[in-house]
């Protein structure tokens, strides 16, 4: 893991810096501010959501390109329309709402489902996903090395047949820690289908995994 | 997946259910058949075990595919050069500048709205992002400009507030990082960073000042995915007084319905004799008087009795 940060020296004193730059304003001013055009609070406003965003986007479209354009297209349609943004719900679920629109659209393109690649795209071009997995662990432990590289492998291979709400649910759930109540309401759907796409997503993981547990 | 309700359940039922009540997702009757079910069946006990095991290892760091280092930097300046379609070479040096300010403590839009009474100037990237373990690594710097004057003999003087951009890297129990990370978490400007803060320090929380941190993130925290994840971290010391108390307050004061559920799972999950509980008890007893939540007063109405506690206040 490698943690990027600055400091002049003194976390302390940026931190102080920071805090005088915060004004303090919590969501719902920010939102306000961004509706009547202030970039400063919009910016902001969308920070506190943007990395949970991608990795939604990159979990479930597996794809980095993917991932940036569902990014891009998501906070646009957030920019373009938060004027009609009401407060009837709340910001983060008209957001997800946006996102899980946008991923299955992605999703259903490209029939991920039953085209799920072996190799992934990446910044230095394509690679085998299990190759990645490996690698990335190569100066950790031989044997975990090998448990953590078949246990990725197995939930990926799992995830990659799923269906594309199975996944989205099976995502939100136990990733984002969203209800299911939530769930349905970001998709669509009433709770009860939720849970039982959950139960779906469940039943194949554990089939799949059952030699680990 | 149908229960008669106030029928006893099979052990097929039984099994359709535990994932969901892992999960806190049944609501009060089908759990409450549930848990007579398992009373009696060591066989759907056992089931239930293996079906924790499988939550556990879902959450593991292997379950995940982690999103490229860099991709989230690209995304945010794509995203900022489109927003400004007509600054100049926006794709190139000023995107770049505007997204490394967004990846430290300072934000951007802070600065920006600093510019609009001095002039900001990125006074330039210097030799990259090489990374070295906690020595002086080439940097840049961005400063703004603070003050000018003239000073008299045709020269201006030009004060600049400069700040400058350091990389640290180095593995999680390291103490330079952990100081980095527990500071972070309290960045007020940057609700993402304080979450990817939270969620790094989580596996350190045998340590007091992380759990102290995870504590004061979960009571303080404005944004509800800190404050979740920060119940997460606490997970494991849900025993222990200073994580109970945190959680009795949360019980009674968070916004969110889904923490204070979480708070209430936790607290049960852990239960100490009636008498070792009188804080948990009299939150509990409030929560029944004012929670608006079904669950949570049922949760709360559950726990009480296990306790052998009243449901009210005399």
């Amino acid at each position: 893991m490698r943690l990027f940060w600055v400091l002049d020296g003194n976390p302390q004193a940026v931190r102080a810096y920071a805090i005088q730059t915060a004004a303090g304003m919590d969501e719902s001013d920010l939102i306000r501010a961004a509706q009547k055009g202030d970039r400063d609070a919009f910016e902001r406003l969308i920070r506190g959501y943007d990395q949970s965003v991608l990795r939604l986007a990159y979990n479930l479209l597996r794809n980095e390109e993917d991932a940036a354009d569902i990014y891009q297209e998501a906070f646009l349609r957030v920019h373009k329309n938060l004027n009609s943004f009401r407060f009837d719900c709340s910001f983060h679920t008209w957001l997800y709402r946006i996102v899980t629109n946008l991923c299955l659209d992605q999703l259903r393109k490209k029939k991920v489902r039953r085209e799920e690649p072996s190799v992934v795209e990446t910044s230095d071009g394509t690679r085998d996903r299990l190759d990645m997995v490996h690698e990335e662990r190569a100066a950790s432990d031989p044997q975990r090395n090998v448990l953590s590289g078949q246990l990725r492998d197995r939930i990926q291979n799992v995830l990659g047949s799923l269906t594309v709400r199975e996944r989205m649910v099976f995502e939100m759930r136990h990733y984002h820690g969203m209800r299911l109540r939530a769930i349905g309401e970001m998709l669509g759907t009433t709770e009860e289908a939720a849970k039982n796409c959950l139960f779906r997503a469940t039943q194949k993981m554990r089939v799949a995994l059952g030699d680990f547990v | 997946m149908s229960l008669r309700e106030g029928s006893n359940m099979n052990c097929e039922e039984a099994r359709t259910q535990l994932s969901l009540y892992l999960l806190s997702e049944l609501d009060f009757s089908r759990e409450e058949l549930l848990e007579q079910h398992l009373d009696g069946c060591p066989a759907c006990r056992e089931e239930l075990a293996r079906e924790k095991a499988l939550n556990a290892l879902l959450q593991t760091e292997d379950a995940r595919l982690e999103v490229p280092a860099g991709l989230l930097s690209r995304c945010r300046a794509d995203f900022a050069a489109q927003l400004a379609p007509g600054a100049p070479e926006a794709g190139n040096a000023f995107v770049r500048w505007w997204n490394r300010l967004g990846d430290i403590v300072i934000p951007p839009a802070a600065l920006f709205k600093a510019a609009g009474v001095a002039a900001l100037v990125a006074a330039g990237f210097f030799a990259g992002r090489s990374q070295q373990r906690f020595s002086e690594p080439p940097g840049w710097t961005a400063a703004r400009v603070k003050s000018v004057e003239a000073a008299g003999d045709g020269q201006i003087r030009v004060v600049l507030d400069e700040t400058r951009q350091r990389e640290v890297s180095g593995a999680p129990e390291e103490e330079q990082i952990q100081r980095l990370l527990l500071a972070a978490v309290k960045d007020p400007t940057d609700p993402g960073l304080r979450v990817e803060s939270v969620q790094m320090l989580r596996g350190r929380s045998e340590s007091s000042e992380v759990r102290q941190a995870l504590i004061h993130a979960l009571e303080n925290d404005e944004n509800d995915g800190v404050r979740l994840k920060a119940i997460e971290g606490l997970n494991r010391f849900a025993r222990e007084l200073d994580t109970r108390r945190a959680l009795t307050r949360v019980l009674l004061r968070d916004a969110n319905p889904g923490i204070r559920t979480q708070a209430v799972d936790l607290l049960m999950q852990n239960m100490a004799p009636a008498g070792l509980e009188q804080e948990t008890v009299g939150a509990m007893q409030e929560v029944l008087l004012r929670e608006e939540n079904g669950y949570i007063r049922l949760r709360c109405q559950k726990a009480l009795a296990e306790m052998k506690a009243s449901p009210g206040t005399f």
